[in-house]
């Protein structure tokens, strides 16, 4: 600690540069690692929202929940500790107000039963009581603009919506979601279907601790799906999160190399100086822990300012930006980093063995 | 008792199929208080009999004692330990660590050791060695002389019996490389040392005990009786 400390106080350039590089390395680690976290969660955060255990689709569906098509009856059939419908319809809005269609908005629309437990948690505003009106995601608020008491005409339907309420986190496949009552959501609907189809709906959402296979339905048109299963079906989650795990994985291979290679080079330049103490009878063991001590400084340091940056950061950017930190995988990230570099000090540490002391004479 | 014994010790290089001898069989020994010089052009074998007493390499046949016990064929390990022990060693100007101050590198012997660094045993030395006003200045403030006078205090400091200096005069001038020298012979002389010199500086040699000639691998004693 003693020769690992001195040294840094002394050659304070050098080593605020070699912190610097850490720091930018774990900011762009874990900011990355935000980003793509961020956007997994638009992608899921609505499924999230129902803290529900299994999804039943039409057999037919291949998961797909706007393939899927199953009557309000079908949940009769299904036995299971709670029960929820949800109809699904993707369509465009546009505040009345606008005649742009630069001020087109993609949502997700949620039919559903007021009294059932898809109901999501009101931020601000009210509960929907009346027909035409949903219940909307704050991003809403947040990077539209939209206020309670707005009126959302839907692209190529007579019928429009009016905002009574705000909840949070309410996004699917990353659009935001707009939550009606299963009557307003089938006059939506029901254009793009048939007549007889008033009482379609896409899903059943249940709450049931047992195993999707478990569940029993008396309907064979039927399926379970664990939520899991369900979430990486779907579209383009899996692909997204494979494509940025990859990319972060990598990321933290080539800056673990990095740190690793940084510390050995400055071994290396200490070789004839660790001549000299080992000259003097110092162990090999005591200049070790001070290498591998000081590239314990040099990583936390490095870590720790760039995990503050990325909070930091995450605090700053607009909303618009998809970015949410996973603390506990952040961590892990740190840590890997952390570790990394250790392993960078101890592979140095077979270079100090290997100093001869009589490098110290020559 | 005899601080330094070399009992025929000889050295041996493999250079391709040639063997080549650094250091032929030689006898030696060095008391308390002796100050020892070793002299001789250079690739004599001056450096590898510094360094086999000193046993940072290990002789190719006989053996090393230091205070009367065996040494040099200790492992690496052991050797290291003894070294830091009873061996200080004084090395050209580069021996010091740059990121050290004066009296931090005297510290750094507790910190290995870890023991409480003696303060008032440091003033002392470093008031001897007239560098006291020094103490907190690294290396890179040193002028040539007073880097050599901090090699000197870091020697004595953890009390070896055993000094070995390898051209500590090298890169100064003759007025600052008498000076060392006289410390030298000082401090062998007060606190018992046993103090070996290789140098290249005829004139350095007034101040030790005895003189040796290194040549082609042959240690040879020379007569005090050329002044």
């Amino acid at each position: 600690m003693f020769l690992a400390w001195k040294e840094i106080i002394y050659s304070k350039t050098r080593f605020s540069l070699i912190i610097g590089i850490v720091v930018l390395v774990a900011y762009l680690v874990s900011f990355l690692t935000g980003l793509a976290n961020g956007l997994a969660q638009e992608n899921k955060d609505a499924v999230d929202k129902w803290q529900a255990d299994s999804i039943v689709l039409a057999e037919e569906s291949n998961l797909s929940l706007n393939m899927s098509m199953l009557t309000l009856d079908d949940a009769d059939t299904i036995a299971a500790d709670q029960k929820a419908v949800l109809g699904i319809s993707s369509n465009i809005v546009r505040l009345e107000s606008s005649e742009s269609s630069e001020d087109n908005i993609d949502v997700t629309i949620f039919g559903i039963k007021m009294n059932e437990f898809l109901v999501p948690e009101i931020v601000e505003g009210k509960a929907v009581n009346e027909q035409g009106e949903v219940i909307a995601d704050l991003s809403l608020k947040e990077e539209k603009g939209i206020e309670i008491g707005d009126i959302l005409n839907i692209s190529g339907k007579e019928s429009s919506l009016k905002v009574v309420g705000f909840t949070d986190k309410a996004k699917f496949s990353v659009s935001p979601v707009l939550y009606t009552q299963l009557d307003t959501y089938q006059d939506i609907s029901s254009a793009n279907r048939s007549a007889d189809s008033q009482d379609q709906i896409n899903a059943i959402i249940l709450r049931d601790e047992r195993p999707a296979e478990e569940i029993e339905i008396n309907n064979s048109a039927l399926t379970v799906y664990s939520i899991d299963e369900f979430v990486n079906n779907l579209p383009g989650y899996n692909a997204q999160v494979l494509t940025f795990g990859l990319m972060i994985g990598f990321l933290i291979l080539i800056a673990a190399l990095v740190i690793g290679i940084f510390i050995y080079v400055l071994t290396l330049q200490k070789a004839s100086m660790i001549g000299v103490m080992k000259a003097q009878g110092i162990s090999s063991n005591y200049i070790s822990k001070s290498i591998i001590a000081q590239t314990l400084i040099l990583a936390l340091l490095g870590v720790l300012i760039g995990f503050g940056l990325t909070i930091l950061t995450g605090l700053f950017l607009p909303a618009a930006v998809p970015y949410q930190n996973n603390y506990i995988f952040l961590a892990a990230v740190m840590a890997g980093l952390l570790v990394f570099a250790l392993l960078g000090a101890v592979f140095s540490v077979r270079t100090i063995v290997k100093v001869d002391p009589l490098v110290a004479i020559e | 008792m005899k601080s330094i014994e070399l009992k025929k010790v000889n050295k041996q290089f493999k250079d391709g199929r040639k063997t080549i001898e650094a250091l032929k069989e030689t006898n030696f020994s060095a008391e308390p208080g002796e100050f020892v010089a070793i002299i001789g052009p250079s690739g004599s074998g001056k450096s590898t009999f510094l360094t086999i007493i000193g046993g940072l390499q290990q002789p190719t046949e006989g053996e090393v004692f230091i205070q009367n016990e065996p040494f040099s064929n200790l492992q690496e390990k052991e050797r290291a330990k003894r070294r830091f022990k009873d061996i200080g060693f004084i090395l050209q100007a580069s021996n010091l660590i740059p990121f050290l101050t004066v009296k931090e590198q005297l510290q750094l012997v507790n910190k290995v050791e870890k023991t409480k660094s003696d303060e008032k045993k440091i003033d002392q030395l470093l008031t001897e060695l007239g560098i006291l006003e020094l103490a907190d200045k690294y290396p890179r403030d040193l002028s040539g002389g007073e880097r050599q006078r901090a090699a000197i205090a870091r020697a004595l400091y953890h009390e070896p019996s055993v000094i070995l200096a390898d051209e500590p005069t090298a890169s100064l001038d003759t007025e600052r490389a008498i000076e060392v020298v006289k410390i030298l012979a000082h401090e062998t002389k007060e606190k018992s040392k046993a103090t070996i010199m290789v140098t290249h500086d005829e004139r350095l040699t007034d101040y030790c005990d005895s003189v040796y000639v290194m040549k082609d691998g042959v240690l040879n004693k020379r007569e005090k009786s050329r002044k």
